[in-house]
C-alpha cells in the first residue's frame, strides 16, 4: 500500500477508509479509486487533545473505554491503547490523539491503530444509521450464518473450524453489520482475524503477534473479500459455561423464540452513543429482522469441548434448520 | 374519567408475530401477548380511555365486558408503572 495525497485506502464494511498511516489490522482497499461521498478520513495528530471535564459522557465510564460528547463530536477514549479518538457525529471524519498525561500508557503508533480498529471503528456503522454487531459472519450457499458470543466465547477459533471442516466462506470473525432500512443484508467489517495464539498454533496458522492482547492473539492474513451472500440462514449464540453447568453430551444447539432472539441481537449490537433515541430504534428495527432468522444458542463447557465440536454443532443447527424448509 | 397514550419515546417492533416494546429509559424489552398488542395498537392511533380499549377488546376478542374491563385496567396499570404508556 503506498498512499496517495488522501492517505492509504482500507476497506471498512462497504466503505472505504483513508489514513496518513497503515492500519494493518483493515483490508486494504482499491488504492486507485478517488475518495467519494460517505468515505471515512482519519487524521492523526501528535498533540493530545483536551476537553472540558464536564463534557456528557455517553457510554463507558471515565479514565476507561469511555465516549463523550464536546460540542459537535464525539471523543472517544481507549486507554489501554493510548488513544483518545475525536469523532463527527456522522461518523466520517475522525483524529486519532494520543491521551493527554497523565491518563496516556506507553502505546507505539501499531497498538494504538490496532485499539482504534478494535474498539472504535468496529463501533462506526453506528453513526451511519447502522447496527454493528459484535459477530462473525461466515457465507454458505444458503446466505450468512452470524456467530456472536462475548469476548473469549470462541468466535474466531470456531470460525475457522467452520471454514475448514465444513466449506463455509470467512467474512469477518468478529465484527459484522446490519442495515435497518433496507431488506436485511449483512456487511462484514473486514478486518483480519485475531485468534489464540495456542488455537492458532493448533490449527497450523501462522499469525502476526498483537501487541495490544500482550501476545495472547495473533493476527491471521486478511480474509476473504467477496461479497457476502444475501440473506441471513442462520444464528448462534455461543455460551461457554463451567463444565458443570454444560449440558452432558456433544454441545447441542438449541432454537430460541423470536422475542428471545431479538433480545440476543439487541445484546450483541455495539454502539457509540448506546442512549441516543436513533441508535435505539434503529438497533430494535435491526434486532427485529435478524429475529425471524432461525436462531440458537449453544451452550459448552469450557475445559471440555473443543472449537471443533462446537464448529460441528453450529453447523449440525444450520444443517436441521436448512433441511426443514 | 382520564385518557390513556403510548409514551412518545417508547419503541416498538414485530418479531414474526410477536409485539415487542422497549422502553428507551430503562433500556428494558417487553414481549406482548396478543391483546396486548392490540391495546398497544389502538394506544398507537391516539389516547383512549380504558371504557374505549374495553369496548374495542369484548367485541374483536369475543370476550364478557367485565372480563375485559378487569384485563385492561390490569394491563394499563402495569405499562403505566413500567414507563410505556402515560395517563392523561
Amino acid at each position: 500500500m503506498s498512499p496517495t495525497a488522501a492517505g492509504i485506502a482500507h476497506r471498512l464494511f462497504e466503505r472505504t477508509l483513508w489514513s496518513a498511516r497503515p492500519l494493518r489490522l483493515l483490508a486494504p482497499a482499491d488504492q486507485d479509486s478517488a475518495p467519494a461521498p460517505g468515505d471515512v478520513h482519519l487524521q492523526w495528530c501528535d498533540e493530545p487533545l483536551d476537553i472540558e471535564p464536564d463534557a456528557e459522557l455517553v457510554a463507558g465510564r471515565r479514565g476507561d473505554f469511555c465516549t463523550r460528547r464536546s460540542g459537535s463530536a464525539l471523543i472517544v477514549d481507549r486507554p489501554a491503547c493510548g488513544i483518545r479518538v475525536r469523532c463527527d457525529l456522522g461518523g466520517i471524519n475522525l483524529v486519532l490523539h494520543p491521551l493527554p498525561a497523565p491518563q496516556s500508557a506507553p502505546s507505539g503508533t501499531r497498538q494504538a491503530a490496532d485499539g482504534l480498529v478494535t474498539r472504535v471503528l468496529c463501533r462506526l456503522p453506528s453513526l451511519w444509521g447502522q447496527v454493528p454487531l459484535h459477530a462473525a459472519a461466515l457465507g454458505t450457499p444458503r446466505g450468512v450464518v452470524l456467530v456472536t458470543g462475548v469476548s473469549g466465547a470462541g468466535k474466531s477459533t470456531v470460525s475457522q473450524y467452520l471454514v475448514r471442516d465444513h466449506g463455509w466462506q470467512l467474512l469477518d470473525d468478529d465484527t459484522s453489520a446490519l442495515d435497518p432500512r433496507s431488506p436485511l443484508r449483512v456487511q462484514p467489517m473486514r478486518a483480519r482475524s485475531r485468534l489464540h495464539a495456542q488455537a492458532a498454533v493448533e490449527l497450523g496458522l501462522a499469525g502476526e503477534s498483537l501487541p495490544a492482547y500482550a501476545g495472547r492473539k495473533v493476527a491471521l492474513p486478511g480474509t476473504a473479500l467477496d461479497p457476502a451472500p444475501p440473506g441471513v440462514a442462520a444464528v448462534v449464540h455461543l455460551i461457554r459455561v463451567p463444565a458443570a453447568q454444560a449440558p452432558p453430551g456433544p454441545p447441542r444447539a438449541s432454537r430460541i423464540s423470536g422475542p428471545q432472539a431479538l433480545l440476543r441481537a439487541s445484546a450483541a449490537a455495539m454502539p457509540l452513543e448506546p442512549r441516543s433515541h436513533q441508535w435505539l430504534a434503529n438497533r430494535l428495527a435491526a434486532s427485529a429482522q435478524l429475529a425471524v432468522a432461525p436462531t440458537a444458542t449453544l451452550t459448552s463447557a469450557k475445559e471440555a469441548v473443543t472449537a471443533r465440536e462446537v464448529a460441528a454443532g453450529v453447523a449440525a443447527f444450520a444443517a436441521a434448520e436448512w433441511s426443514a424448509t | 374519567m382520564p385518557t390513556y397514550a403510548r409514551h412518545d419515546q417508547a419503541l416498538h417492533a414485530m418479531v414474526g408475530e410477536e409485539l415487542v416494546v422497549l422502553n428507551p429509559q430503562s433500556l428494558t424489552y417487553y414481549e406482548f401477548n396478543e391483546v396486548a398488542a392490540r391495546i398497544w395498537e389502538l394506544l398507537s392511533a391516539g389516547p383512549r380511555t380504558a371504557d374505549e380499549l374495553v369496548t374495542s377488546l369484548s367485541a374483536e376478542f369475543e370476550v364478557d365486558p367485565d372480563r375485559a374491563r378487569q384485563s385492561v385496567a390490569a394491563f394499563l396499570a402495569d405499562v403505566t408503572a413500567k414507563g410505556l404508556v402515560t395517563e392523561q
